[in-house]
């Protein structure tokens, strides 16, 4: 295997192979950008391109793992997955502020007026959904994906095909011209830095391709969250390979170690989780990557906390929760649906989606769904790393005063605020019902090595 | 001394039930199941209730009394039973509390409200009707026999607990309830004399020995529980009591305090608002009580020692196999002594000795300084196994797919079961009585869903989490866990510490789970006052 595969080894590019090479040289190029500097000088992780491994033994795997429902919610509305989820299933408008109370820049036309259209899911945990409902608002299907951007930018590249593939996914016409931008526009990442550690600035041209168009904010094709990225993915595994060190001493587990160097957010469930294994590798001398192929996976969902209308148990989950797209072997989905097969009945009666019950509870929004799901990636280590040089960390972790379970990376030197929390319930007790989500959650830092 | 007052809150030594954060760790505890006709008058149920009130056992005196028996056995060498006293408990079920008060609608945990048949499925129980572990043959807790009113009763005198038991269940029947379930279980060294099963349950091994520290004080310049280890100057790092043993927040087990910060170790989180606070979870008298959660446990002894005999012989394990292998299921041995301090051979004497015995970590040094040999970090589980019992419901420092060691501690239960039944001969393959036994298992928390629901259904239940080395996963928690997936209901494990690769499947052993329900309830633990009036009242 010398080339990299595509997520899950999908099998789309047999009828262009040559986007195969093209895959490989975007992943390629993702991995050679990998760059880590302390002071100006290189330093070396121990971190490799799974194609040119350090040495030819067997590479161990571990498998970090997380929840698909953004952890960001558990903070701001503890015990109310409902609630939570209600927030984050509509698509949000760039530019404004999200479910997870977070605002990204607004996409700008070339007389810099925000573009309303330009939308993405509030999803942050690499899973992301999209509802299909009928015309009374209830769930009749929930389609996941954790497909990276880039992958179907990849897919772009060649107009018909982007369009072949869009209509094979979504089952109806899609116009291929819905699929790319028709004006140009520009857009600031917060997510990416450039070489001064500045936001970086995208210009996008007509026809370009849109990720955010409206056919994959429906369908939910691929992930559209700004840190929902494959490059994302290779980034913090490679940073996490680093030692860390605060004030010499070794900085091995979080919220401590992902703060450290801004190389993920340490709010999510999957950041963190990714960076502790990865770093426990490295940490062991062990040369560490990501296995080839490269990608997200939806490796599970708990059928056990699924009932039927009445309550009573559903045994076997996979009657209605139904891979997509997926490796050969089932082992890595990247595409899947819940839905009730046609002509289903329950007791007699149709049978529809949202009579299913999750946790009790009937279903109403994806993000119910998504709290039943396991998500995870591959991480392979190769022993004989040599010591490396210590990283000292410039943020550590501080609560936010208002949500003290929410951390905000603060520069080392800075105290951290207490929370105050007896006040802070006083406070709450004198305002309206859902005040603490509305309380205002500090923006989020983000700083990335390179 | 300068305390955080909300992370170390003074707690309500007279209005908390002792058995909550105490424990009331009696050697004989009878459990006392009643349920409330829908004829039965209210006011009737309420005049019981406020007749039995000021028998339940507050905190303070459980507190005292341990730090008396403490006291004598540093100073006079003794441990001094208290053979007169007998402390009680109670706690009540959703649709009781509906009934006898007027706000009862306002706890919004749906596992409470549902109660724990609801749940069973979800907890992995066999779902279908009539088999071993389904609701349908619970003896207490199914669709016919749910209870309303669950009573403790504990002592160190076994008569006494049987009078008392007689007395209070006679009184009930007369006062119109209907009892549903009572039993007692006693510490295994009851039945024939021996102190070595002292503490232990019917597989053997010794149990109950790690347990969270809870924070708090019990005046102004007293915590709750005994400390020696130093606070980190990180505040994001978890904080221990002694030698292994995380501090957790008293909100993380009774209402109305600052919760466990799933991000902070040693900060406040906030507490789950009462009414009328805006989202509240519980009424306002839920304070200073407590969510029980009961299970009545059938354990089937002869199975699991059959099993691991003949599984070990396959695995060609060396030196006393059947014992090492068991030992890998729990992550002890069977004396208490941890894999991750003794892996290759049980030490008694590090098995009697605590805080010894619960001095370690799995992802870092802990240099515990007690003269037995420290654990080392042990990531890959090839001392204790990643699918342990011990390690899959208390992962402590390692990270797993909640996150950072800080996200495991708002998960932990305050545990205080007591087994039922008579023992077994150690490393019986037989059981010709066919006298049931097992465990009355029996935890306090905060939230049922985040605490006992979570370490079953997310973790043990799990071949994949709380951590995953591999692809495929571990496996699953082979003494209690479940696999509700597949029909056949087979579990299976790596024990890497016998070799790489091999995987150890229950299937052609044992058709069904040797260890599985035969009843339970999910109960509220009124504080004093509340019980006193507003639920007796």
């Amino acid at each position: 295997m010398n080339t990299f595969l595509p997520p899950a080894g999908l099998r789309d590019f047999d009828a262009r192979p040559a986007l195969y090479q093209t895959w490989h040289t975007t992943m390629a190029e993702l991995f050679s950008g990998v760059k880590f500097t302390d002071a100006g000088q290189d330093i070396r992780p121990a971190f490799y391109s799974p194609l040119t491994p350090p040495s030819r033994a067997n590479p161990a795997t571990a498998t970090p793992t997380w929840n698909g429902y953004p952890k960001i919610l558990t903070e701001l509305y503890p015990g109310n997955v409902l609630t939570g989820s209600a927030g984050i299933d509509e698509p949000t408008t760039f530019g404004t502020r999200d479910g997870e109370r977070v605002t990204f820049r607004p996409f700008l036309d070339a007389h810099g007026k925000p573009l309303p259209t330009q939308q993405y899911r509030a999803q942050d945990e690499y899973l992301e959904w999209a509802v299909q409902r009928d015309s009374g608002g209830k769930a009749l299907e929930i389609l996941l994906t954790c497909e990276g951007p880039e992958y179907w930018s990849t897919i772009a590249s060649d107009p018909n095909f982007l369009q072949q593939m869009y209509q094979a996914i979504v089952g109806i016409p899609v116009p291929q011209a819905d699929l790319f931008f028709n004006q140009t526009c520009t857009w600031v990442d917060l997510n990416s830095s450039d070489a001064n550690g500045n936001p970086v600035n995208r210009p996008f041209a007509v026809g370009d391709y849109n990720p955010y168009n409206s056919w994959n904010l429906k369908f939910a094709v691929h992930l559209t969250h700004p840190a929902n990225q494959l490059g994302a993915e290779v980034n913090l595994a490679a940073a996490a390979s680093l030692r860390f060190t605060r004030q010499k001493a070794p900085v091995l587990t979080n919220p401590a170690l992902t703060c450290c160097q801004g190389i993920g957010e340490p709010n999510r469930s999957s950041d963190p989780n990714i960076a502790a294994q990865v770093n426990s590798l490295a940490m062991a001398s062990n040369f560490v990557t990501l296995r080839n192929p490269v990608g997200l996976y939806l490796l599970s969902i708990d059928g056990s906390r699924f009932q039927y209308p009445d309550g009573k148990p559903i045994i076997d989950i996979t009657r209605y929760f139904q891979p997509l797209r997926q490796s050969s072997d089932g082992s890595m989905i990247v595409r899947a649906a819940l839905r009730v097969p046609a002509g289903e009945t329950y007791n007699g009666r149709p049978l529809l989606l949202s009579q299913l019950q999750l946790d009790h509870q009937p279903i109403q929004f994806g993000g119910q769904v998504a709290a039943a799901i396991t998500m995870g990636l591959f991480a392979q280590a190769l022993p004989g790393a040599p010591a490396q040089s210590a990283t000292e960390c410039a943020l550590k972790p501080c609560p936010d005063p208002n949500f003290p379970s929410v951390i905000i990376p603060t520069d080392v030197n800075t105290p951290c605020r207490a929370p105050h929390t007896a006040a802070l319930v006083d406070a709450l007790a004198d305002t309206a019902p859902g005040a603490r989500a509305s309380l205002t959650m500090k923006g989020r830092t983000r700083v990335r090595i390179r | 001394m300068s305390v955080d007052s909300d992370l170390e809150p003074l707690l309500a030594l007279d209005d908390i039930q002792g058995n909550i954060l105490g424990g009331f760790n009696k050697d004989h505890q009878g459990m006392l199941a009643l349920k409330m006709p829908d004829s039965m008058p209210i006011p009737q149920a309420k005049q019981w209730l406020s007749t039995l009130a000021p028998e339940i056992t507050a905190l303070r005196p459980v507190h005292m009394f341990r730090q008396g028996r403490r006291h004598a056995l540093q100073t006079e060498g003794i441990e001094r039973l208290d053979m007169a006293s007998i402390w009680k408990a109670i706690a009540f079920s959703y649709p009781a509390l509906t009934r006898l008060t007027v706000d009862s609608n306002q706890f919004t945990s749906a596992s409470f409200r549902g109660g724990l048949a609801q749940s069973s499925q979800m907890l992995g129980d066999p779902v279908t009707e009539g088999t071993a572990g389904s609701p349908s043959t619970w003896i207490v807790g199914g669709e016919r026999n749910a209870a309303d009113v669950f009573c403790i009763i504990a002592s160190d005198n076994p008569d006494l607990v049987r009078q008392e038991l007689q007395r209070l269940t006679d009184s009930a029947r007369t006062a119109g309830f209907e009892v549903v379930y009572c039993e007692i279980g006693h510490d295994l060294s009851f039945y024939d004399g021996n102190d070595e099963r002292k503490g232990h349950e019917q597989f053997g091994f010794k149990d109950g020995i790690s347990q969270p520290a809870v924070r708090g004080r019990v005046d102004e310049v007293t915590f709750f529980a005994d400390r020696t280890e130093p606070v980190p100057d990180d505040p994001s790092e978890p904080t221990y009591a002694l030698p292994g043993q995380a501090l957790v927040a008293v909100g993380s087990f009774v209402l109305g305090y600052a919760k466990q910060n799933p991000s902070f170790g040693s900060l406040p989180d906030l507490p789950d608002p009462l009414a009328p606070a805006p989202n509240a979870v519980a009424p306002s008298w839920a304070r200073n009580g407590s969510f029980l959660v009961f299970r009545r446990l059938n354990q089937d002894v002869p199975a699991f020692n059959r099993f691991v005999s003949t599984q070990a012989a396959a695995l060609a394990l060396s030196a006393t196999p059947a014992e090492r292998l068991a030992a890998l299921f729990v992550g002890r041995w069977k004396s208490g002594a941890p894999l991750a301090r003794v892996p290759a051979a049980d030490d008694p004497n590090l098995g009697r000795c605590a805080p010894a015995n619960n001095a370690f970590l799995y992802n870092s040094c802990l240099a515990a300084r007690d003269g037995f040999q420290d654990s080392t970090p042990d990531f890959s589980g090839n001392q204790c196994p990643i699918v342990a019992h011990i390690r899959k419901v208390n992962p402590r420092d390692l990270p797993t797919d909640q996150g950072g060691a800080n996200e495991t501690l708002p998960h932990r239960i305050l545990r205080r079961g007591i087994p039922f039944g008579p023992p077994l001969r150690d490393g019986a393959l037989e059981d010709r009585g066919r006298e049931p036994r097992g465990l009355l298992f029996l935890s306090y928390q905060r939230s049922i869903e985040d605490g006992f629901e979570f370490l079953a259904n997310r973790w043990m239940n799990s071949p994949t989490k709380p951590q995953l080395l591999l692809g495929i996963g571990e496996g699953f928690d082979m003494l209690v866990g479940s696999n509700p997936q597949d029909a056949d209901r087979q579990r299976s494990c790596i024990m890497p510490a016998t070799g790489a690769g091999n995987r150890l499947p229950t299937k052609g052993l044992h058709s069904s789970d040797w260890v599985y329900p035969s009843g339970g309830g999910y109960f509220f633990a009124p504080s004093l006052t509340a019980l006193r009036d507003v639920i007796a009242k």
